[in-house]
């Protein structure tokens, strides 16, 4: 990650995040998620694509933080970015237009207050700071 | 049905939000409400014979329907003995042709609580197929 890569930004109720664009392979629109028994907490469920089961996550269960508001937990799932990792592929949901910017001048600084696990470096744009997610170091914080 | 043709069927079958397929061959008896008590019990008394109960919702810790006990009862042959498992409904048998059978996605392998290991697409949801030695754990109180 760094100058000139374009990212993703993404809304999931009170969460906001971005990821490289290049992490992602897909995104798709109202995928139907389905829920599997005795699944982690930090899984909403399953969603096929090209011929696998995907896990999407749960922000809310991974990112708990009494700054975000749980009236305005994303219950509405527009879109699901597909990522891939070193375990498989994984679905981040989110529920508003996701908003592709390049990452431009000194828009990247170090996390001021780490919230999401795994990030360390965050996106200024528009004066809202954007945790940079790393799935990879994300996923073994997963319950 | 011809003798022989149902070597590979499936049932399919729901507990609360959650579906599941199992092969014929496992499967000795489907029982309807009828032939069940109206409370909760931990053996049924079928024909002379005593048949340890598994609550399917206890079990996968289903969110609870209308509280009472599952609508039929599966009698399954395992390995140490024909168990019932209570379940909400049974949707039918079809063949074997109409599933679609891959493994759960290695990041839902991770946990410990997720001891199936096989998914069935069918008719465009995941069904999770059953394993007949799965019920011996849960009447044993390994489940």
């Amino acid at each position: 990650m760094g100058m000139g890569e374009k990212y993703c930004l993404i809304h999931c109720g009170d969460i906001a995040l971005t990821i490289p664009i290049s992490n992602v392979l897909r995104v798709e629109p109202e995928p139907q998620i389905y829920p599997l028994p005795r699944m982690r907490k930090s899984m909403r469920g399953v969603f096929r694509f090209e011929k696998e089961w995907v896990p999407v996550l749960h922000l809310e269960k991974i990112i708990s933080n009494q700054d975000f508001r749980q009236d305005v937990c994303c219950v509405e799932i527009k879109y699901v970015l597909v990522c891939a990792t070193e375990l498989g592929y994984i679905g981040l949901p989110c529920d508003s237009a996701v908003r592709i910017v390049n990452a431009d001048g000194d828009c990247i600084a170090d996390c001021e207050a780490p919230l999401v696990p795994g990030c360390t470096q965050e996106m200024i744009y528009r004066n809202e700071r954007y945790p940079i997610l790393d799935i990879d170091r994300l996923l073994p914080h997963c319950p | 049905m011809a003798a022989g043709e149902n070597k590979n069927m499936y049932l399919v079958f729901r507990i609360g939000v959650f579906g599941f397929c199992l092969p014929v061959s496992s499967l000795v008896e489907i029982l309807d409400d009828s032939f069940l008590p109206r409370d909760p019990v931990d053996i049924l008394s079928l024909r002379g014979a005593e048949i340890p109960v598994v609550d399917g919702r206890s079990w996968l810790e289903s969110p609870p329907g209308d509280g009472g006990l599952g609508a039929n009862a599966l009698i399954v042959a395992t390995a140490e003995a024909n168990l019932a498992l209570m379940v909400d409904a049974v949707d039918g048998i079809f063949p074997a042709k109409e599933f679609e059978i891959g493994d759960v996605p290695a990041l839902l392998c991770e946990s410990e609580r997720v001891r199936y290991r096989l998914l069935a697409f069918w008719r465009n949801e995941p069904l999770v197929v059953f394993d007949p030695s799965e019920l011996d754990s849960a009447v044993n109180g390994h489940g």
